[in-house]
């Protein structure tokens, strides 16, 4: 077994094992630093072996290569992704020790080339709900001048990139995308801390930062820029579908729903519509700041 | 008369107030699944915390709301079809 030591995410190093066929790619280390370690490593293996379905029982599907989420005989999560590789070939994630060790299954090897970064962003969503720390947000996430994180959660599309972007342009060094893709919610000591990570858009950027939750801002396109709060019941539900849930396990999902609570607490959230045009990020940062001071 | 109860595989919790339940797996297939409440679906589950029948559930709601029979079993109904549809409430027998 060869081994790379990934970046360090949100305090969880990374690292990734290989058997002789694999290559194991360095790309989550080519730009990006990661930050200071404070939890045991996670441990991803790739290994090449033909996927087996063997003694996994089926939860739910979903299109490729997210695949089928299943569990295995100990009631662990398995995630049987269908076809994914260049043959058609499936690959597997299977848990060794919840939180802390993983195994991916590739019927070629060199498929690992490919996706060991998908699969390394599967396994490290499912640690921190694993280990009780927090959840991986489908979210774009920024820090602001004052030191706290707007969140802009939202499936691919929705704009979060194009918004993150704008932030940075126009607020200059004072703000700093953490990722315009993958946010990691932690929380330390009862503050909800938000956490960059190397997951980002193809043109997004990231970088190794964290600062406590500030606010959620749901994007919309279209029209002069407009703040509108959002209450909680309609906060809530658009926050789950950008969640990772582990739904596979009730003690998992219970500790998730705390840090929910946690979240939905510590942050106003707020929906955003806009043009993307230069000064409506420094629009929004603006309403922001209005919002808080009032 | 069919008496209605909560599924084991429900994961329910008060977030900032709102009654939220996500299915978990096992059983039923709609692991993933997930309900945010109004204030008259969170009273119809608070209130099967053990098996009763929809008789029972909207006269609860009668009392608790104050709103006429009619809205009541239609409230009552609908929450339980549209939970039951999604394995979030099983039969529990006569």
């Amino acid at each position: 077994m060869r081994e790379l030591a990934g970046p360090t995410i949100a305090g969880i190093p990374l690292i990734h094992e290989a058997d002789g066929l694999v290559f194991l790619n360095p790309m989550l280390d080519r730009e990006w630093n990661g930050g200071p370690a404070r939890h045991p490593p996670l441990r991803i293996r790739h290994v090449e072996r033909a996927p087996s379905r063997d003694g996994l029982v089926a939860l739910v599907s979903a299109p490729p290569p997210q695949g089928t989420v299943c569990l295995d005989a100990a009631g662990e999560l398995a995630i049987f992704a269908d076809v994914v590789d260049r043959r058609g070939a499936p690959q597997l994630l299977r848990t060794v020790r919840r939180g802390h060790e993983y195994e991916i299954h590739y019927a070629h090897g060199e498929a690992a080339d490919h996706w060991q970064g998908y699969w390394a962003r599967t396994a490290f969503a499912y640690a921190l709900t694993g280990r009780g720390l927090g959840v991986l947000a489908h979210a774009a996430g920024v820090r602001l001048p004052g030191g706290g994180v707007l969140l802009c959660p939202g499936a691919s599309g929705v704009g979060k990139s194009t918004l993150a972007a704008l932030l940075a342009e126009d607020l200059g060094p004072g703000a700093e995308v953490l990722s315009d893709d993958r946010v990691a919610l932690v929380e330390e000591s009862g503050v909800l801390r938000a956490y960059g990570t190397p997951w980002r858009s193809a043109a997004g950027q990231a970088a190794p930062g964290a600062g406590p939750l500030a606010a959620i801002c749901f994007v919309r396109h279209g029209g002069p820029p407009a703040l509108r709060p959002l209450p909680t019941e309609a906060a809530t539900p658009k926050l789950l579908k950008a969640l990772m849930l582990p739904f596979w396990s009730s003690s998992e999902m219970a500790t998730l729903l705390e840090r929910l609570d946690t979240i939905v607490r510590a942050a106003p959230a707020f929906e955003f519509s806009y043009a993307p045009r230069p000064g409506a990020g420094r629009w929004l940062a603006d309403a922001l700041a209005a919002e808080r001071a009032a | 008369m069919t008496r209605f109860a909560r599924s084991p595989g429900v994961v329910q919790r008060r977030v900032a107030g709102e009654m939220v339940l996500v299915a978990v797996a096992p059983p039923g297939g709609g692991a993933g699944d997930f309900f945010v409440l109004n204030e008259t679906a969170a009273a119809i589950w608070e209130h099967l915390d053990r098996p009763r029948s929809e008789g029972e559930v909207a006269r609860y709601l009668i009392e608790k709301f104050e709103i006429d029979e009619a809205e009541a079993v239609s409230d009552v109904r609908t929450f339980l079809e549209d939970m039951r549809r999604h394995a979030v409430i099983t039969d529990h027998g006569q």
